[in-house]
């Protein structure tokens, strides 16, 4: 059987950031959130190249392709939601999880995937209001775009057996 | 719980990084960007940049770290932030092996948390940073001093930060007792007898 041991650590951390002085946490919040605005036509150009780079990586077959694919919504994913992007954050959140369960599972659903870069495309080319009847439009339209690409995929596998 | 340490009193309205050694692992030059504003906006001062796994065990090996803030997801074809967490915890580097280790990732999938928390990683925070949840993830890390554990399969802080008795109400052991509480039926413990049950013990350095 193996051993456990239980090893208590002088608390370092806590003991440094409570030294008196330092900022209220609310401030501290607010400087972070501060600097983070400043950075947002930095995180915007990041989102549009990744953007890029996941039509470029669709368009490929080579091993690392899926990867990239995933990569490059993660990307997206980090960023998108600080400019004001949600819904194309949403999206790629959801090819981060399609692309991933395509990996593990080794069978890859092109259309499902073009269907989410597709959206996305729309979603950042049409600058619609994050609330707006029209983009939600969008995101439903992506939901049965991606069902009927999988009912396809699983009709032509049960087809082929 | 470490709490109860008065020199902790101001845990929890005020934060100072000023003196802390922060270690940011992040291979997107944007994404480290943030990363080391947020940090910036928080007071922290001395911040460390690695880009990769490799850069990342050198400044493990040429720092004092007091915090690391690091990013599932590396180079390609390079071990990843799980990994580096991983590496850290059976290094042997003291006190970084212990330093307080939160992963960052965009895909924050039950698979990945899962991988998060067995690599030895404190917290996983998902992105879009947000720098309150940040924020608060450090407090609640400087606030609960969590015991590390090892042995063969895991090195890393306690894992159990709940006490929610035995699965389903019913230990599988004959001393188990219920998740719940009922009333007190004897008087309360005295001094000599709590102390009885602590053995408190030098750390072996």
């Amino acid at each position: 059987m193996s051993s456990v041991s239980y090893i208590r650590r002088p608390n370092r951390l806590g003991k440094l950031i409570s030294a008196p002085g330092g900022r209220k946490l609310s401030e501290a919040v607010a400087m972070a959130q501060s600097n983070v605005e400043a950075l947002r036509p930095g995180m915007l150009n990041e989102v549009d190249e990744a953007l890029e780079r996941l039509r470029a990586a669709a368009g490929r077959t080579d091993a690392a392709a899926h990867s990239d694919i995933y990569n490059c919504a993660s990307a997206i994913v980090g960023f998108a939601a600080l400019c004001g992007m949600s819904r194309v954050g949403e999206v790629a959140y959801n090819l981060c999880e399609l692309s991933d369960r395509y990996i593990e599972s080794g069978v890859w659903n092109a259309a499902a995937i073009g269907a989410h870069i597709q959206t996305m495309s729309v979603l950042r080319m049409a600058n619609l209001p994050e609330d707006s009847p029209e983009a939600q439009a969008v995101m439903d339209g992506l939901k049965t775009l991606v069902r009927r690409a999988e009912e396809k995929a699983a009709a032509a596998e049960a087809g082929g057996d | 719980m470490s709490l109860a340490d008065p020199s902790l009193a101001n845990l929890g309205s005020r934060i100072d990084l000023r003196k802390a050694t922060v270690l940011l692992v992040e291979p997107n030059n944007q994404a480290m960007e943030m990363l080391g504003q947020i940090f910036l906006g928080f007071g922290a001062t001395h911040t460390i940049k690695a880009t990769s796994f490799e850069e990342a065990q050198q400044a493990a090996h040429a720092n004092v770290l007091d915090l690391i803030a690091c990013e599932a997801t590396l180079q390609p074809d390079q071990p990843d932030g799980y990994e580096f967490v991983n590496w850290l915890r059976r290094s042997g580097l003291d006190p970084n092996a212990f330093a307080p280790a939160l992963l960052l990732s965009s895909h924050t999938s039950s698979r990945n948390v899962s991988r998060a928390r067995d690599c030895g990683a404190h917290f996983m925070v998902s992105k879009p940073l947000a720098p309150n949840v940040l924020l608060q993830r450090i407090v609640w890390i400087a606030q609960h001093n969590r015991t590390f554990v090892s042995c063969d399969s895991y090195v890393g802080p306690d894992r159990r930060f709940q006490n929610l008795g035995p699965p389903n109400g019913d230990g599988r052991r004959h001393n188990d007792l219920s998740g719940e509480i009922g009333a007190a039926t004897e008087a309360n413990m005295g001094q000599d007898e709590i102390d009885s049950l602590l053995n408190p013990q030098k750390v072996a350095r």
